[in-house]
């Protein structure tokens, strides 16, 4: 499987002249729902022949239109990026959600994209997607459009967990809750930390538990303490970690969470070495302690909480 | 020996139903051969057509909704240049025109343009009822009224061969697509109107054609055979029942 080509815009889209299988959304998590959609579009393109691709969009246009209470993201468009690069796409096109795109009127929408994709053959899309200026497209208003200029469309219903739709809103209120393996039921895949190893104080192994600092700074925050993960180190290997996701209280030193992360096994990683953080289980809040000794004797008892949950 | 009483007959049995029988036909002779009255079908075939059929037995007709609401696969022929008022060899031609010259290329190319989701609008030759009476007898009266476009997907359309004037195609869809109505709008958009000539279904579900064993052969097994042959609700149901 070859790495999906990626374009930065639409104008810019250059790709063999074979029919193109598009899904389009925002698909911020690429929880199991979004994956339903981009699944039928590899399926589309399997069956038929062509290329299968997303076109996704960013900022969220909640940036454009509630610029004080944006919409926080579960993913960065480089967390995106790495998620999306393991479906078997055969391209990406991570659209600029412009002032200009979204006066885009529906009707006008599916010609716009015509214009950068003369081969585009299918659409696949979620049914609640709504599309132009406005939001005033529907799956609906798509079908008849897509019939006019003669392309076919693929809605994806929605997807239930535990008698529940999957959305991303649900999926941001369980990690700010700290509902950590719902979460991934929903994702179908484990929630990550992806980031660079920082030069840490040293607090850490002062304490005892050496501990890895990873620069990682998402929109939504996962409920703030500390969680059972697999971290990857850059040779591939997979180490079992208890990572904490937190103010420090009990040191008194961060004004942003930090994410920490003490490994099971002997293993190792550099300042400069990138990491990614698979969150498995929640183990408890964070808390701030009366003293050091306290705060010392809890850390040894997340590390048993977590081997025990390693079995 | 067991003191229990006999376990009632259950499950799900897959039937490859014979041309020139109704699917509630079928119901009948099934429950001659059982004696079972609790016997119904999920997705009916017309007379015509053959394939699989989907027979509940027992307590398997509660499952009826879940296994009704499945994908289907269809294997048919469409002959162009012959339109019929059913839509299917079962009607009165209504009108015939030469077939234009025509590529399997090019026939491929227009069958692409069926794919995705759509409304389709039933045809008048249907069970489908509008003010409790059934639209087909409303059209043998001569009468057309306004039916209601329904949603349908056809995610595949492929061709399977073509030698004017038949046309042989593999289709997977959603329930209620009306295989005869993708048949003529084929033949319209050829520019000389088509009727379905045959259809066999091949999938209903995770069901395939493989599955199913002929009603006639299905009678002429003994009660026990047919019992082995009979798929427990469980295995039956959808994994994820919503």
């Amino acid at each position: 499987m070859s790495a999906p080509r990626q374009f930065a815009d639409l104008d810019q889209v250059a790709l063999p002249p074979q029919p193109l299988h598009l899904a389009i959304g925002m698909f911020d998590g690429l929880h199991r729902g979004h994956q339903s959609v981009i699944n039928a579009a590899l399926g589309g393109a399997r069956r038929n022949g062509g290329l299968a691709g997303v076109l996704t969009f960013w900022p969220h246009p909640s940036v454009l239109f509630r610029p004080t209470a944006p919409t926080q993201m579960l993913m960065s468009p480089a967390m995106k990026r790495a998620v999306l690069g393991r479906l078997g796409l055969d391209f990406i096109i991570e659209q600029n959600f412009s002032p200009a795109l979204a006066q885009i009127a529906a009707e006008n929408f599916l010609p716009y994209l015509q214009r950068s994709l003369p081969q585009l053959a299918a659409i696949y899309v979620g049914e609640n997607w709504r599309f132009g200026r406005d939001r005033r497209g529907d799956v609906v208003q798509l079908i008849a459009a897509a019939k006019q200029v003669g392309l076919s469309v693929f809605s994806a219903p929605r997807l239930n967990h535990e008698g529940e739709p999957i959305s991303s809103s649900r999926i941001r209120e369980l990690l700010s809750q700290g509902e950590i393996a719902a979460a991934n039921a929903l994702l179908g895949y484990v929630y990550f930390a992806a980031g660079m190893v920082q030069p840490g104080r040293q607090l850490g192994r002062q304490l005892g538990f050496p501990t890895l600092n990873i620069a990682w700074v998402p929109e939504l925050q996962p409920r703030l303490g500390v969680y059972a993960v697999k971290v990857t180190l850059p040779s591939g290997q997979v180490v079992n970690g208890v990572a904490n996701y937190g103010l420090r209280p009990t040191v008194g030193l961060a004004t942003a969470p930090l994410l920490e992360v003490h490994l099971l096994e002997a293993a190792t990683a550099d300042a400069g070495d990138y990491l990614t953080v698979n969150w498995l289980q929640y183990l408890r809040p964070e808390q701030k302690f009366a003293d050091v000794d306290t705060l010392r004797a809890q850390i040894a008892l997340d590390r048993q909480k977590a081997m025990d949950f390693f079995g | 020996m067991s003191l229990l009483p006999p376990k009632e007959m259950e499950g799900v049995l897959l039937v490859d139903k014979p041309k020139g029988l109704t699917s509630h036909d079928v119901v009948y002779h099934l429950r001659r051969k059982l004696q079972i009255k609790k016997i119904g079908h999920a997705g009916t075939l017309d007379p015509m057509a053959t394939g699989v059929l989907v027979m509940l037995i027992g307590k398997a007709t509660r499952i009826s909704q879940y296994l009704m609401s499945v994908d289907k696969v269809y294997e048919g022929e469409a002959t162009l240049g012959v339109v019929t008022d059913s839509q299917d060899a079962e009607g009165e031609v209504m009108s015939t025109q030469p077939v234009p010259e025509l590529t399997a290329a090019r026939v491929g190319e227009v069958m692409k343009g069926f794919l995705g989701d759509q409304y389709q609008t039933p045809p008048m030759h249907s069970a489908i009822k509008i003010g409790g009476v059934p639209l087909y007898k409303l059209a043998r009266k001569g009468e057309e009224v306004e039916r209601e476009p329904r949603f349908i997907r056809i995610a595949a359309f492929n061709l399977r061969s073509f030698a004017t004037p038949k046309i042989t195609f593999e289709l997977h869809c959603t329930k209620g697509t009306y295989v005869r109505t993708v048949a003529a709008d084929l033949g319209q958009k050829l520019d000389c109107g088509a009727h379905l000539s045959a259809l066999r279904r091949t999938g209903s579900g995770k069901f395939t054609i493989d599955q199913c064993m002929p009603l006639e052969q299905i009678e002429a097994l003994s009660l026990p055979e047919i019992q082995k042959r009979l798929i427990p609700i469980y295995e039956a149901a959808p994994s994820v029942a919503l």
